[in-house]
C-alpha cells in the first residue's frame, strides 16, 4: 500500500519536472517575434552590406568564438575556396581583404554589425526553381536566449529572399514551383516572418 | 528610300551596281559568319584534353536520347547535358547539399578524370538498358532508385543533374557496407540517412571493384592512422606522387557546423586530397575536393592528424 502511494506522488511530479524543463529548454515564437522586431532594421542592413560586398567577390562570414573576436572567412574563386581564420584585430586579415580587393571599411562596417546583431554566420546560398539558379541569404543568430544545459545549442536561422515566397496555413515554407511540396533548407523546415523572410531554429548555424 | 528601292529600277547606275555587289558580298559573309556561330562548337578545335574531347565526340555521336522508361524521371536532354558538363568539368560534380554521396562524389574523380568517354558509355547505357557493367560490377538498380532519379531536391545545384543522382543513387543501392544494416532498402529521402553512408572498407571496396587500380588504405572507422604529426606531412606528399589520395575525415573539425566541443571525433567524410605543401609559418596548406569545387585551407599538423581517420591512395597495376 506504501508502496503504490509513493508511486502515485512520484509519477506526476517526474512529468512536471519533464514537462517543465522541456518548455523551458524549446525555443518560444516569443523569441522569434521580439528579437525579429527588434532588430529588423539592423538584420535588413547586414543583409544589404553583406551582399553589396560579395558583389565584388564571393565570400562566406563567421564568427567562432562567443566573444565575436574569431572570423572564419571563405572566400570563393571560380576554380577554388580559400578558407582562412583571423582574429579580427590582426593585421593579417587587413592585408587579406587588401590582396583580394575587398572594400575594407565596408567589410570591417559588417563585422561590425555582425556583432552587434550576434549573427555568427552568413552566406549566399544556390537554389533552383524550374532548373533557374536562384540566391538567398543565409544568416545564423547565436543568442544567449536560445542556450540550454540540458540542450546542445540551438541557432536562430534566417533566411532572406529577394521576392515573396509562398506559405502554408501552417506558416511553413513552400516550394514556388509546385506550391505544396514543403522547401526544405539545409534539411530544414522554415516558418514564415514575413512573406521574403523565414527562420528556423537549427542546430547548426551553416 | 530604302537600299533596295535606291538600286532597284533605272536609277541604278554603273558606279551604284558596284556598290551594290560590294554591298551584297558583304551581306552574304556575314550571314555565313552568323549561320556558323549559331552551330555547336566543334569540340576538337577548343583546348580539351584528348579524353575529354573523346567522351565529348561519343556524346554528340549520340545526337538526341529518348526517354527512357527505366529511369522515368530522368529528362534525356538535361541527362545528356550533365554527361557534358562532367566531362569537360569534372571538379564541378557535386553531391549535394545534405546528403551521405560524399564517398560516392570523391571517387567518381577517378572515372571523370582518367577516363571521361567511358564513364559518358557506362552512363548512357545503363540510362537505355536499366543496366550496365563497371569494372567487375553489374549495376542491375532496383525500382525504387531508378524512380527517384531525377526527383531529389534541395540540394542544390544536384536538384539540376539528374545524371548525378542516377549515379549516386546506383551506387548506394549497390554497394553496402555495416552502416547500412538498419537501413537497407531505400525508401524517399534516404539520401540523408544511413542507407546513404559510406564505412572505410565500404569505401576501399568501391574502388577496388569499379576501378583498374591497385588500392591501397591505411587507417579505419573509429582508429586513426599511427602516423605522428611529424611525419604526416611527408606520408601524404608521398601518397599524392604515387597517385589519386582520399582522405577519411572527421567533419565536424574540417568544416565547423556548431559551436560545440565534440568529445568523441568520427570520421564522417571523405574528400580527394589534390595537394600539400608547408607554409612559411610551419603551417600546412591542404588543397582537397568537395562539394563541387577545390579548397584550400591552411591547419596545423596536429590538426591534421586529429582529423584524418583513414587515408587511400591508388597506383596504376602493373600488368605483366
Amino acid at each position: 500500500m506504501v508502496y503504490h502511494q509513493k508511486n502515485k506522488i512520484t509519477a506526476p511530479a517526474l512529468a512536471l519536472c519533464l514537462l517543465t524543463m522541456l518548455v523551458s529548454c524549446s525555443p518560444t515564437r516569443k523569441f522569434t517575434a521580439n528579437y525579429y522586431r527588434d532588430n529588423d532594421v539592423l538584420l535588413q542592413d547586414i543583409r544589404h552590406q553583406y551582399k553589396k560586398l560579395y558583389e565584388e567577390k564571393p565570400f562566406a562570414l563567421e564568427f567562432r568564438d562567443k566573444d565575436f573576436k574569431q572570423i572564419g572567412f571563405e572566400i570563393m574563386t571560380d576554380s577554388i575556396k580559400y578558407i582562412y581564420s583571423f582574429h579580427t584585430d590582426q593585421s593579417n586579415l587587413s592585408d587579406t581583404l587588401k590582396q583580394y580587393g575587398f572594400n575594407e571599411k565596408a567589410f570591417h562596417q559588417l563585422i561590425s554589425s555582425m556583432r552587434v546583431a550576434q549573427c555568427t554566420w552568413i552566406s549566399n546560398v544556390d537554389y533552383y526553381e524550374l532548373r533557374q539558379k536562384k540566391q538567398f541569404v543565409f544568416m545564423s543568430i547565436r543568442h544567449s536566449d536560445l542556450e540550454s544545459r540540458f540542450k546542445a545549442e540551438k541557432y536562430f536561422t534566417l533566411v532572406f529572399f529577394d521576392r515573396p515566397q509562398l506559405f502554408d496555413d501552417r506558416r511553413r515554407l513552400l516550394d514556388r514551383t509546385d506550391k505544396k511540396n514543403l522547401r526544405s533548407i539545409n534539411g530544414e523546415i522554415f516558418y514564415r516572418i514575413n512573406d521574403r523572410v523565414c527562420y528556423a531554429f537549427t542546430g547548426h548555424f551553416r | 528610300m530604302s537600299a533596295f528601292h535606291y538600286f532597284s529600277g533605272k536609277m541604278l547606275r554603273k558606279k551604284s551596281a558596284k556598290y551594290f555587289i560590294c554591298l551584297l558580298t558583304v551581306l552574304f559573309w556575314f550571314s555565313v559568319t552568323y549561320a556558323q556561330s549559331g552551330k555547336k562548337p566543334n569540340n576538337t578545335s577548343v583546348q580539351l584534353p584528348a579524353s575529354q574531347v573523346a567522351a565529348l565526340n561519343f556524346l554528340d555521336s549520340l545526337g538526341r536520347l529518348d526517354t527512357s522508361s527505366h529511369w522515368p524521371n530522368v529528362d534525356p536532354g538535361l541527362f545528356l547535358e550533365n554527361l557534358r558538363v562532367f566531362a569537360t568539368t569534372p571538379l564541378r560534380f557535386y553531391e549535394g547539399k545534405v546528403t551521405n554521396f560524399c564517398a560516392y562524389s570523391a571517387l567518381t574523380y577517378i572515372p571523370l578524370n582518367y577516363d571521361p568517354e567511358g564513364f559518358s558509355r557506362f552512363m548512357v547505357k545503363l540510362y537505355r538498358d536499366g543496366k550496365a557493367t563497371m569494372g567487375k560490377v553489374n549495376f542491375r538498380p532496383g525500382k525504387a532508385v531508378r524512380t527517384e532519379a531525377g526527383l531529389i531536391r534541395y540540394k542544390g545545384a544536384l536538384d539540376i543533374s539528374p545524371a548525378g543522382q542516377m549515379w549516386f543513387l546506383v551506387l548506394a543501392d549497390h554497394f553496402k557496407g555495416y552502416l547500412n544494416i538498419f537501413n537497407h532498402r531505400f525508401h524517399k529521402g534516404d539520401e540523408n540517412t544511413l542507407w546513404a553512408s559510406t564505412n572505410f572498407a565500404k569505401f576501399n571496396r568501391m574502388l577496388r571493384r569499379l576501378f583498374p587500380f591497385k588500392v591501397h588504405a591505411r587507417g579505419a572507422d573509429i582508429i586513426r592512422p599511427s602516423i605522428s604529426k611529424n611525419k604526416i606531412y611527408r606520408y601524404l606528399r608521398e601518397k599524392l606522387e604515387e597517385g589519386p589520395v582520399f582522405l577519411y575525415l572527421n567533419n565536424r573539425l574540417l568544416y565547423k557546423k556548431a559551436h560545440v566541443v565534440a568529445r568523441f571525433g568520427i570520421p564522417t567524410h571523405y574528400v580527394l586530397l589534390m595537394d600539400i605543401y608547408e607554409a612559411d609559418n610551419g603551417k600546412l596548406n591542404i588543397v582537397y575536393w568537395d562539394y563541387g569545387r577545390k579548397s584550400l585551407q591552411q591547419v596545423t599538423p596536429a590538426f591534421l592528424k586529429k582529423i584524418i581517420f583513414g587515408i587511400t591512395w591508388c597506383t596504376i597495376k602493373k600488368t605483366k
